[in-house]
């Protein structure tokens, strides 16, 4: 008996029974459905993400980190210049750029707010995390000091769309000390005053009273040192405009990205102006000998930085990379090993739904069982005259494996399409919620052809389980009771 | 003539309840090559399940049945099956027709399990269905035919291996008279022709007519005196 001839039979017998088939491979059809939908949900969401690590280029970045403390009796690493040329000299790493963050005030109009900006050097500005735009362009116009915004900048202005900051020239100002407004307030402002402190100290009173000179010297000095530090730290005010030639899709703060980004030129001007004014970074530059020089005279052109991007190549060592830099002493993150916490999720995620999938698919399954189990009992006779005419156990066991396989075939492929149906509908009406949201529209479901040869191999398989024990019942039927009719 | 079928100390006990039936109870009997043997009894005597047993379709309690000198009983199901397959054919008093297929198809059939390709079976089916004055009849379900074409579309199945031996169980007990004696007459036809029959029948005078010996079955025994034909 050949496969064809079984396959025939097992056709013909189903065909006989239609409206039974039909509501057992409907079981199916709903039960393969509902797990295609809800894994193509799961794939869906899993590829947004993906899509969105590459889209920014997150699976090509790390970040190095300064580490609080050094080893005993070292001082800690530090991400300075001469780190950053380093780094740059480590297999796989294509690019490094510091993470350069200054305070701004930052006047569109008549509305300012204070800022933190992020200065980046031009090869630094091309790449992917800064290039996916809602807006305009990452690099300038010729002749134009052009900065990128975030939308966060957007919201800060109160702007209704990122096109409206598109253009728009930005005043960025910052609060310098300066020596020379600590100068000008420390000396007298005028010649009768020194002329008046000149005639207080006559040769008399110096010679016969040195206490009281000594006593005005230091009251002098000491006034004029608080009018040099009060002087100091008014400072003065740098600007510069820009004008805004884009704005990045992503928000402030997402993948540690400030509201704006400025060429490091721009930068460079504002911070060459003079020390910060803010007392913190004030006396964290002082403490750190920044204001006046390092005592080796090695640091006063080397500038330190909290941290640093490497932009990697595709296939570079994450953990070969990461190993390297913990033993320079630095800490590092990745978003590709972050991803991979984000993958177990998915994994997880995928497994509740192929769960509830099979749950359903298993209750189908019993629904074959119960079919197969009725179509022996009908079939006694002839199961019986079969095994008469030579039928061994064999053949009547393929026969009805063989009806349980098609159930399953025509049920998962009949469920494979609908759920692929569901899943275009789903997405269409998600689509367009999005978009009534005022959200980018994205694909929410996807059904990979491995998701369909899974569902496929899993209809026909829990069906020919479910019909194996039938199938066996039925190959034991005892032909000379099933002739006789009991 | 050669002893080509045996049964030695053959027995089928059936168990109801706690009571035991005695179907076959140690019936010793030989089937010589082209012989036409008949066995009478009346109902629930045993004789369809002795015929059962000689066929290969059901297994014995006790005793064996030889073919050729080879006991059953040292052969697998699936030899068993292969023997039945090839070498033997079967009429039943009840035609045992598949109500689904056609007088043509249902002749098929008996070569479905030999491996014949579908269009040999087809080809063969038509030709013996010709051969016994059926072939207007090759399209029509077995629900269409009259009982004693149904028995002759069943003769017709059992005969397209070409078997060794035909076992009939009653194969005229649902026949009126005329199509009983076509079905009588096409079985001695086969004898004369080298085919071996067991024919099991509580008519008495037909197989009286047709066989060359005849056997009575009582209580699952085969009486020892031969009923003269």
């Amino acid at each position: 008996m050949t496969f064809s001839d079984r396959l025939a039979i097992a056709f013909g017998n189903l065909r006989r029974m239609k409206l039974r088939a039909t509501l057992t491979i409907a079981g199916i059809v709903i039960a393969i459905g509902a797990f295609v939908a809800m894994l193509s949900f799961g794939a869906g969401s899993r590829r947004n993400v993906v899509d969105e690590y590459n889209k920014f280029g997150l699976f090509t970045t790390m970040q190095v980190y300064t580490q609080g403390e050094g080893a005993e009796g070292e001082s800690p690493a530090v991400i300075d210049d001469e780190a950053l040329a380093i780094f740059a000299t480590l297999p796989g790493v294509n690019l490094v750029y510091p993470y350069d963050a200054i305070k701004l005030k930052v006047r569109m109009d008549s509305l300012t707010c204070e800022i933190e900006a992020q200065a980046l050097t031009p090869s630094a500005l091309g790449t992917k995390l800064f290039s996916q735009l809602c807006e305009g362009s990452t690099l300038p116009r010729a002749g134009e000091r052009g900065v990128v915004a975030t939308r966060g900048l957007v919201d800060l202005f109160a702007l209704s769309a990122p096109a409206d900051l598109l253009g728009r020239h930005l005043i960025l100002s910052r609060h310098v000390a300066s020596v020379d407004s600590g100068m000008s307030q420390a000396l007298p402002s005028n010649l009768s005053e020194v002329q008046t402190i000149i005639n207080s100290v006559n040769s008399d009173s110096v010679r016969r009273q040195p206490l009281y000179l000594r006593r005005l010297v230091e009251g002098e000095v000491s006034r004029a040192a608080g009018r040099f530090f009060t002087g100091f730290m008014q400072g003065a005010v740098v600007t510069d405009t820009v004008t805004v030639v884009g704005v990045l899709k992503a928000r402030d703060g997402q993948f540690g990205l400030k509201p704006l980004l400025l060429p490091l030129e721009t930068a460079t001007t504002l911070l060459e102006a003079g020390p910060s004014a803010d007392p913190i970074s004030l006396f964290a530059d002082l403490k750190q000998g920044k204001l006046l020089g390092d005592p080796g005279g090695e640091r006063a052109d080397n500038r330190e930085y909290p941290k640093a991007t490497l932009d990697i190549e595709q296939h570079a060592s994450y953990a070969l990379l990461s190993d390297t830099l913990t033993a320079m002493g630095y800490s590092s993150f990745s978003y590709a090993a972050d991803f991979e916490q984000i993958r177990r999720i998915f994994i997880i995620f995928d497994l509740l739904l192929g769960i509830v999938g099979l749950i359903a698919l298993i209750t189908a399954a019993l629904g074959i069982v119960n079919t197969m189990v009725m179509a022996i009992t009908e079939r006694r006779r002839e199961i019986g005259i079969f095994k008469s005419l030579g039928a061994n156990e064999n053949d009547i066991r393929d026969i009805f494996l063989l009806e349980s396989g098609l159930i399953g075939a025509v049920g998962a492929t009949i469920g494979i399409l609908l759920g692929w149906g569901v899943s275009r509908i789903a997405s269409l009406v998600a689509k367009e919620i999005m978009r009534n949201e005022g959200v980018e529209p994205v694909e929410l479901f996807t059904t990979p052809p491995a998701l369909i040869a899974v569902a496929l191999t899993f209809g026909i398989l829990i069906s020919l389980i479910a019909g194996a024990w039938p199938a066996t019942r039925a190959a034991r039927v005892d032909p000379v009771a099933a002739l006789r009719g009991e | 003539m050669a002893e080509w079928l045996r049964a030695a100390e053959l027995c089928r006990f059936y168990r109801r309840g706690s009571h035991v039936v005695r179907a076959v109870d140690t019936v010793n009997l030989s089937l010589e090559q082209g012989e036409f043997l008949g066995i009478v009894g009346s109902s629930g005597s045993g004789k369809s399940t002795l015929l059962n047993l000689l066929a290969g379709l059901d297994t014995p309690s006790a005793g064996d049945v030889l073919v050729d000198g080879s006991p059953f009983s040292e052969l697998s199901r699936r030899e068993r099956s292969q023997f039945r397959s090839a070498r033997v054919g079967m009429v039943f008093q009840s035609f045992n027709l598949l109500p689904q297929y056609s007088a043509l198809e249902n002749v098929a059939l008996a070569l479905l399990f030999s491996g014949e390709r579908r269009r040999t079976r087809l080809r063969r089916a038509a030709e013996i269905l010709e051969r016994m004055e059926l072939g207007d009849r090759a399209d029509h379900r077995p629900a269409d035919l009259s009982g004693g074409e149904q028995q002759r579309v069943a003769i017709a199945r059992a005969m397209i291996k070409e078997p060794d031996i035909l076992f009939a169980d009653e194969p005229t007990g649902n026949l009126d008279e005329g199509n009983s004696a076509l079905i009588a007459d096409m079985l001695v036809d086969f004898n004369s022709k080298g085919l071996s029959v067991v024919m099991v029948s509580h008519d008495r005078e037909l197989t009286g007519k047709l066989c060359n010996r005849v056997l009575r079955m009582d209580y699952g025994r085969l009486q020892p005196e031969e009923v003269a034909p």
